[in-house]
């Protein structure tokens, strides 16, 4: 049999989404696959000239799907550059928001993208392999699984205004404080919501301990951990300093996230537009790293708050305390951070300061320069910008989670694509599976647009002398 | 704005034909003009990715043409308020909005189309029909409106209009092709509404 190639990619050419390559050997066999991420910096560009202040509410329409994110990296560089913290109430505010955000992304993750292969099955039929089947295998929980992200969106839209763009961060602070009223209301959905997470994570472990053999061939990699930890190296998704740790889980770094340019290199692939960043001293490819949940959970020593803690400690166990290293694990470790972040939520909103009008620092000390660093849903993120005294922009920089989680995304699908597809006819269940090894990263590959007619995805069996041999479509 | 003022010129200066068109109404609703469908039309896409925007470009119209009141302020300006018909925009469908969806009995869908849709302006009903997306969050309307029928028991009846793009780079203009495909979709949106008493 000639070499062969299979190739996943969108079938129009707009920006913002990934394409897989699988080569086939002459006898069948996954030789490699690749995952090609279309990236698109041009929005760097379209910032330059702007000011600063501009850049909370700039920077969100990146994206649809963590806006909030992009919202407080740029206010938090914006601090930075402006030189004015924000006085405390206003801190504790802009992390509450991002607790809505992380509950909301993390919640429609697990419940929308990742429950129906855990709930109904790989290689359940994909007609019902979705939300919708879901529901209509347990209604109940899917009721809970809306009403949880509902909480995450409603603790945004009570703070920012708005549930989509919201404009409520600004340089220096936020520009609005939160009511006894507002306060309460959100209260009132935390119990459910915790208890909607706790059902999640009795699904994933229940899950999980029926697949252990899946969980252990599926993508299990061996890189170094990145993410922001507190001072006595707690999980930490709001502010402190980067931490990066090796294989063994020992640390390697533990820096200001302003100082990210020594640590961090990028990496040029000629089959990828999206670079490869990794950790400078070790070099590529010694130097690889993962962020977001996986990453910030292997990352940090344990968790300050009970319930999540509790399951941080199982975590610790599952690799006998060393790194997790399982790609389908990112999915209980990202319900482990959405109990966290409600269980923030519950801390935040019984803080005295929280109530405080006391929520802009209007003194500045320019310096025309400055970092926002912030764990997004799926990974740390940076926003760097430098401006001129005017406060126009000159340059900004902008390395975003899917950039830091390139090699990860790419490993897991080369690993699964060469574990789970035997022959040169590709069944659904393996297609899915080496879809479920970029879903696993919850990566942003929605950043830039949207269209009727860009998301089938066309799957192409083609040998060494160009003969198409199987094509398998994506039906949305 | 410039072209949504050419486009009310050219509203006074052409007549439209009247478009038959079965929306699954119950007869004694819309047309008597007692008793209008609810409609909710949403605009989504990013404004800022040129063509991509053509559904924030279509509210703006519409707001024009139906002579609300625009802020400037994007996203604010098109929430839905209890007005008929009530105006939405967001960057990209989500599954609440299935709750809301729920409380309508029409439901526009506006967004671009690319190559894939052979039509330069797709007119389309849609059944609720979950259609997973394969890597990301990305929401179908057809996916949204099966989550209404899902968890609210409510099948409005949908219309996706799309209008071909061209250009998807940093800039909040539209193509001049797009733009002009805008129209010829304005041109049937209001048609509908009129036929059916909305405005």
């Amino acid at each position: 049999m000639v070499a062969q190639k299979i190739t996943i990619e969108p079938v129009t050419r707009i920006e913002g989404h990934a394409k897989v390559t699988i080569r086939l050997d002459e006898s069948g066999k996954v030789e490699h696959a690749y995952l090609h991420v279309n990236e698109f910096r041009g929005f760097e560009k379209f910032c330059e000239g702007r000011m600063v202040f501009e850049m909370p509410l700039i920077t969100p329409r990146i994206c649809g799907i963590c806006p909030v994110s992009h919202h407080l990296a740029a206010a938090k560089a914006a601090d930075d550059l402006y030189g004015s913290p924000p006085p405390r109430p206003a801190a504790l505010l802009r992390e509450l928001m991002h607790m809505g955000q992380i509950i909301q992304s993390h919640g429609m993750h697990f419940f929308e993208l990742a429950g129906p292969d855990l709930l109904l099955g790989f290689d359940s039929d994909p007609k019902t392999r979705n939300v919708v089947g879901i529901i209509q295998a347990n209604p109940e929980l899917a009721v809970k699984a809306v009403n949880l992200r509902k909480f995450g969106q409603e603790i945004i839209s009570t703070l920012g205004g708005r549930r989509i763009h919201p404009s409520f961060a600004i340089p220096g602070g936020v520009n609005k404080a939160l009511t006894n009223a507002d306060r309460d209301s959100i209260m009132a959905g935390l119990d459910d919501s915790i208890k909607t997470i706790q059902i999640g994570i009795s699904v994933m472990k229940d899950w999980a301990q029926r697949n252990a053999e899946d969980i252990a061939k599926f993508a299990p990699l061996k890189s170094g951990y990145f993410g922001l930890v507190t001072p006595n190296n707690s999980l930490e998704l709001y502010d402190g300093d980067v931490r990066l740790v090796d294989v063994n889980g020992d640390q390697l770094e533990k820096f200001d996230g302003r100082d990210y340019l020594d640590y961090i290199a990028e990496h040029v692939e000629s089959w990828s537009y999206l670079k490869f960043p990794y950790y400078k001293k070790l070099g590529w490819p010694q130097g690889v790293y993962r962020v977001g949940p996986l990453g910030r959970l292997n990352t940090s020593d344990q968790i300050d708050t009970p319930l999540a803690n509790k399951e941080h400690k199982i975590w610790k166990s599952l690799n006998n305390g060393r790194p997790v290293e399982n790609t389908l694990y990112y999915h209980y470790a990202r319900l482990v951070e959405a109990l966290f972040a409600a269980e923030r939520v519950g801390i935040l909103l019984g803080d005295p300061d929280i109530l405080s009008t006391d929520i802009l620092n209007t003194r500045q000390d320019f310096k025309g320069e400055g970092v926002g660093v912030i764990e997004a849903p799926r990974g740390t993120l940076f926003h760097h910008y430098w401006a001129k005294e005017n406060g126009q922009l000159e340059r900004v920089n902008l390395i975003v989670a899917t950039g830091h989680n390139n090699w990860a995304m790419s490993s897991a699908v080369d690993s699964v694509a060469k574990t789970y597809i035997t022959g040169p006819q590709i069944t659904e269940g393996m297609l899915n599976r080496v879809e479920a090894a970029v879903r696993a990263h919850d990566p942003c590959l929605s950043c830039s647009t949207h269209a009727v007619g860009k998301m089938p995805m066309i799957v192409e069996m083609i040998d060494a002398e160009g003969h198409l041999l199987q094509t398998i479509s994506r039906g949305s | 704005m410039r072209k949504a003022i050419s486009f009310k010129q050219s509203l006074v200066a052409v007549s439209f034909p009247l478009f038959h068109f079965d929306c699954h109404l119950s007869p004694d609703r819309g047309r008597d003009g007692l008793n209008p469908p609810r409609v909710l039309i949403i605009g989504y896409g990013n404004p800022d990715r040129q063509d991509d925007g053509v559904g924030y470009q279509a509210l703006v119209r519409l707001a024009i043409a139906l002579e609300r009141p625009l802020s400037g302020a994007i996203y604010e300006d098109f929430q839905p308020e209890g007005r008929n018909p009530d105006l939405w925009f967001d960057l990209q469908l989500k599954p609440e909005m299935a709750e809301e969806i729920s409380q309508y009995d029409q439901v526009f869908f506006i967004d671009a189309h690319t190559g894939a849709v052979p039509d330069d302006v797709n007119w389309k009903e849609l059944s609720p029909i979950f259609q997973t997306s394969p890597l990301t969050h990305h929401l179908t309307p057809e996916s949204t409106l099966s989550l209404c029928e899902t968890l609210y028991g409510k099948k409005p009846s949908a219309i996706l209009i799309s209008i071909r793009g061209y250009e998807f780079g940093f800039s909040s203009a539209l193509s001049e092709k797009t733009a002009d495909y805008l129209s010829q979709a304005m041109t049937r949106i209001l048609s509908w509404l009129d036929n059916h008493y909305i405005r």
